[in-house]
């Protein structure tokens, strides 16, 4: 037995006895790692991924209304020629975008890399946000729109199109403009164009779906709301749901990423958690208490 | 050194890369075969339980159409299957951070001068049985989910239940899972299964040594694919007296282990290798690397006595 | 009547005078071998005192006399008492007991019921008996006829089939109850603490005992001073003894004895009855292991503490001296040949010497099982069976010479 200098019984010892089965698996196993190290699995497997965010919301003393959305990127690769376009609907008479005010940046293995952009507004508008850029070779595109900021009497944006870049993909609402409501317990219903691939819904950075892609399929994504919890009067809460679609025609991931602001009634009630997790403790307890005396002795 | 002091450093270093590691941009990946949560902020890799259960999910319903995300899938499995032939269930015993907290409460339990309660083999063939309710439950209700039979709540489902999706995040800072859910009823039940099913498995774990690895559906894979494990615990039969020191010493249990038979690695060893410490006899005992003696159970070793 | 007890008195002083000669002879033997050094002044200073009163002295707490070596030695220390296993190797002793008792009767038994017409005191002090053998079982019957006085004894039912998880049941509710036992008779709880520095202090005899068995199987120290040395850790308080033991480790000599290794098993040999170790020694064979009673198993090994609970070092204990023993006793003991085997290749073994008391029925038994294996398995096998009696000594030195030129290939 090879030891070292104290006599530790952590050695290596050859027993001598190597069987067949065993070479397979060695073979087996080098054969894996080996295939692994020359196709660059993390890199493959990892998913490039861009969206918007939707980060705060404030409505000014002056009426104007403040939104701050952060460009998430998740990649390996540096986010290089990014172009960032604001689109305001029809009311940009009412106020107009105050700037672009880079955020800061960093770019880590998988942790986001982040790019502040605020603006200012004015009443009612619905605005696109179309960010493009390149990871590595791929393009990639991310979209949000933030629609209303809360007055009702203005005509339904969507009567007029919207003018994007006729060379970016974009998406069209089927319907619903506003944020989207969960609390109606309306499903959103949107149209893609051009046709993907491929189409996955994220909330909070959780796969929810995976559609795959058509033509001009209506894709309805929908959070059941409890009515009940509403009338209580619960807290509002914010998710980010994002959508993604793969393109199959060399354009690259499309991504559009939608605020589901106040979208939720619910809360996270940590008193009754506390109390659910109390009661199964000293429900357990008492159980293993009991279970404790009859196995007395043995 | 002894071993099992060796493996507690291990234990600790692997805990904190894997919970911590992302906040310095270490990511081991998404296929690793023990309890790295996903829903750590700034975790240092995830547990193959979370990526099985969306792939599942996704690969029933999309079938052919999916393409690359397929290959996706498949790769990942690949990587699962290589790192458990690589280290078996080494995985569970010293690399696992579940597996360290449950050791904590074993050890505090010992403070206290608590007894640690045994489970007769019936009650251990019973509760044993939930790692293949909870197996089920990965392989069968994501595409349900999927293909909206069950509501999207229900999306993860064994992660919506698993203990260390509200215990791990606690320690970095994360309560939120501690909570009931009450965005709508789903929710709502589900959150309450995660906290009983919290609090049954810590206090369980208190007054048993690593009850939860019983009903761990990660054990249940790492052991089906022993067959290509290259890292295992090994008896010889013939330097084995029977004296049981190594069954009174198991954290598991393993009621064969003392048996005269050479395959006792049963389903619910997790290679924590106080058997093969405990054991007085030269040999009787080893973790084995392919042919390999890495450590073996010796007649000289005073180590690990209280002295 | 009077005549008969005047001739059983006259022969109890003329077996007191020989006892002591016996001792006397044989220390003066041992203080003139070659290897004799100082540090083992001690162990012969202690075996020489070994009357309860002198331990009691000695040690300062009350003696609790055992048989057999499946009672748990730091529960009774943990009590406050010292353990000290009772036996006789005493041809003296032995010989007296013919007078009373079956000729062929357990010789080791024999002499300690002469031991207890001698040591009065060990008479007054508690007992724990396991239900081991049929003699040792008779023990307690056979004594009352030295004294009829009831005495404190417990009996511990010993379950015989050590591998049946039944079995361990019953016997960890045998150590319990000796646990509550013991808490009767010595008027004190028995605290957690209290048992894990009994279990820590054994804990450091086994330290000592391995470096003695290392010694012995590196050729430093021979196989007549080892019996003699672990015979003795009853006979002081065992952080002492441990003492004793690292020193005199310290100092022995680096070279080696020579000869083929044997192993040694069979029925416990016991001070002052080194007969076989002796002619073991002239045949030049050199025992570097053995599984005897008396000896390397003189209690089971050590491990580490999993559960530190008091029910999980009661469990412990049990498991240990139960399922841990290699008594003969026991009906399932095919695996205690596992011992001898896995030791073969680490020690070098090329045969193995197997005593046999004339009386001893559970090991003549078995003698006969493992020598169909060890041959199996290529070992040279010598089968001794003898008593006390020196008479034939000769015979046995013939069959280890020649057993020793069949394993050297002389």
């Amino acid at each position: 037995m090879i030891k070292d200098k104290k006599g530790s019984r952590i050695a290596i010892k050859w027993s001598g006895i190597f069987f067949w089965s065993d070479m397979a698996r060695l073979l087996g196993l080098a054969l894996i790692f080996g295939l692994l190290a020359v196709t660059d699995p993390a890199g493959a497997f990892s998913r490039d991924f861009i969206w918007w965010r939707l980060i705060d919301y404030r409505m000014n003393t002056d009426g104007g209304h403040q939104v701050n959305f952060n460009l998430m990127v998740e990649s390996q690769k540096e986010l290089t020629d990014l172009e960032v376009i604001f689109l305001m609907s029809p009311y940009e008479r009412s106020g107009a975008i105050r700037g672009y005010q880079k955020g800061s940046y960093f770019q880590k293995a998988v942790s986001p890399k982040q790019r502040d952009i605020s603006f200012y507004s004015g009443v009612s508008a619905r605005l696109d946000i179309f960010a493009r850029g390149k990871l590595g070779d791929t393009p990639v595109y991310a979209q949000t729109i933030l629609s209303t900021f809360g007055q009702s009497n203005l005509p339904d944006p969507e009567a007029r199109p919207i003018d994007a870049p006729p060379t970016w993909p974009t998406w069209r609402f089927a319907d619903s403009p506003r944020f989207y409501r969960a609390q109606t317990g309306t499903p959103l219903a949107m149209s893609i164009s051009p046709k993907p691939s491929l189409v996955k819904v994220f909330e909070d950075q959780v796969v929810m779906a995976n559609y795959p892609g058509a033509d001009q399929k209506t894709y309805e994504y929908s959070s059941p709301h409890n009515q009940s919890l509403a009338k209580k009067g619960y807290t509002e809460k914010k998710k980010d749901v994002v959508f993604v679609a793969y393109l199959d025609d060399g354009a690259g991931e499309v991504s559009f990423s939608l605020p589901v602001y106040r979208a939720y009634y619910g809360q996270l009630d940590y008193g009754k958690g506390l109390v659910v997790m109390g009661a199964t403790l000293l429900g357990t307890v008492g159980l293993v208490g009991l279970k404790g005396r009859r196995f007395k002795g043995a | 050194m002894r071993i099992i002091r060796l493996k507690n450093i291990v234990q600790w270093l692997s805990f904190a890369i894997l919970m911590y590691g992302g906040r310095v941009g270490i990511h081991l990946g998404s296929a690793l075969p023990c309890f790295a949560c996903p829903f750590v902020p700034g975790c240092g890799g995830f547990c193959y339980l979370m990526g099985l259960q969306g792939y599942i999910g996704f690969g029933l319903f999309a079938g052919l159409a999916a393409g690359k995300e397929i290959l996706v899938a498949l790769g990942w499995f690949v990587v699962f299957v290589a790192l458990v032939a690589l280290l078996g269930k080494v995985w569970c015993g010293w690399i696992c951070p579940f597996g360290l907290i449950q050791d904590w409460l074993s050890w505090l339990r010992n403070l206290v001068g608590i007894r640690e309660r045994h489970l007769t083999p019936t009650v251990k063939k019973g509760l044993g049985s939930i790692k293949y309710l909870c197996l089920g439950m990965i392989v069968v209700l994501p595409p349900l989910i999927t293909a909206k039979i069950l509501p999207p709540d229900l999306y993860l489902p064994f992660c919506s239940i698993c203990p260390g999706k509200l215990i791990l995040p606690l320690f970095a800072g994360e309560t939120k899972y501690l909570a009931i859910n009450l965005d709508n009823e789903v929710t709502l039940w589900v959150s309450v299964a995660l906290v009983m099913a919290t609090g049954s498995s810590m206090v369980g774990a208190f007054f048993k040594d690593r009850l939860f690895c019983l009903f761990c559906p990660l054990l249940a894979l790492i052991h089906f694919l022993r067959p290509l494990t290259a890292l295992r615990l090994v008896k010889e039969p013939s330097f084995c007296v029977g004296c049981g020191a190594c069954r009174r010493n198991c954290q598991m249990d393993v009621a064969k282990i003392d048996q005269d038979i050479a395959q006792v690695q049963t389903i619910e060893c997790v290679d924590c290798l106080r058997c093969a410490e405990a054991c007085p006899s030269s040999g009787a005992l080893s973790l084995k690397f392919f042919g390999l003696t890495i450590y073996s159970s010796s007649r000289w070793d005073t180590k690990g006595l209280s002295l | 009547m009077n005549n008969t007890e005047n001739r059983r008195d006259r022969l109890l002083k003329k077996t007191i005078e020989k006892v002591l000669a016996e001792e006397k002879e044989l220390l003066s033997w041992l203080k003139s071998r070659s290897d004799y050094q100082a540090e083992l002044d001690y162990f012969l200073d202690i075996t020489a005192a070994r009357g309860t009163a002198e331990i009691e002295a000695r040690v300062g707490r009350p003696v609790l006399n055992l048989l057999c070596n499946q009672v748990p030695l730091e529960l009774i220390a943990a009590a406050g008492y010292q353990p000290v296993k009772v036996a006789s190797g005493s041809l003296a002793e032995a010989s007296f007991a013919a007078y009373s008792w079956p000729a062929l009767m357990c010789p080791v038994i024999k002499g300690v019921l002469t031991k207890l017409e001698i040591d009065k005191a060990a008479l007054k002090a508690p007992w724990v008996i396991p239900t081991t053998c049929d003699w040792v079982v008779k023990f307690w019957e056979a004594r009352k006829m030295v004294d009829p006085s009831p005495g404190e004894v417990k009996f511990l039912e010993l379950p015989h089939f050590r591998q049946e998880t039944e079995s361990q049941s019953k016997w960890l509710s045998e150590v319990i109850k000796l646990k509550e036992w013991l808490e009767t008779v010595s008027r004190q709880k028995i605290a957690r603490k209290d048992l894990l520095e009994a279990e820590s202090a054994l804990a450091r005899v086994f330290v000592a005992v391995t470096q003695l068995k290392k010694a012995r199987q590196e050729g430093r120290l021979s196989l007549i001073w080892f019996l003699l040395v672990i015979g003795s850790l009853f006979y002081d308080l065992p952080d002492q003894w441990a003492q004793k033991v690292t020193e005199l480790i310290n100092k022995l000599p680096q070279t080696a004895t020579t000869g083929p290794k044997v192993f040694l098993a069979g029925s416990p040999i016991f001070y002052p009855n080194y007969k076989l170790p002796i002619l073991i020694e002239e045949a030049h064979l050199r025992v570097v292991a053995d599984d005897l009673c008396s000896s390397e198993r003189i209690f089971p090994p050590v491990g580490p503490l999993e559960d530190t609970s008091i029910h999980g070092l009661l469990a412990s204990m049990a498991g240990r001296y139960h399922q841990g023993s290699l008594c003969p006793t026991f009906g399932d003991n095919e695996r205690r040949v596992n011992n001898i085997l896995g030791q073969r290749n680490e020690a070098g073994l090329v045969g193995v010497i197997f005593v046999v008391l004339k009386g001893c029925h559970p090991y003549d038994l078995e003698s006969s099982t493992i020598e169909m294996t060890l041959k199996n398995q290529g070992l040279r096998f010598l089968r001794l069976e003898t008593d006390y009696a020196l008479e034939d000594r000769q015979n046995l030195l013939t069959r280890l010479e020649a057993f020793r030129h069949s394993l050297s290939g002389d």
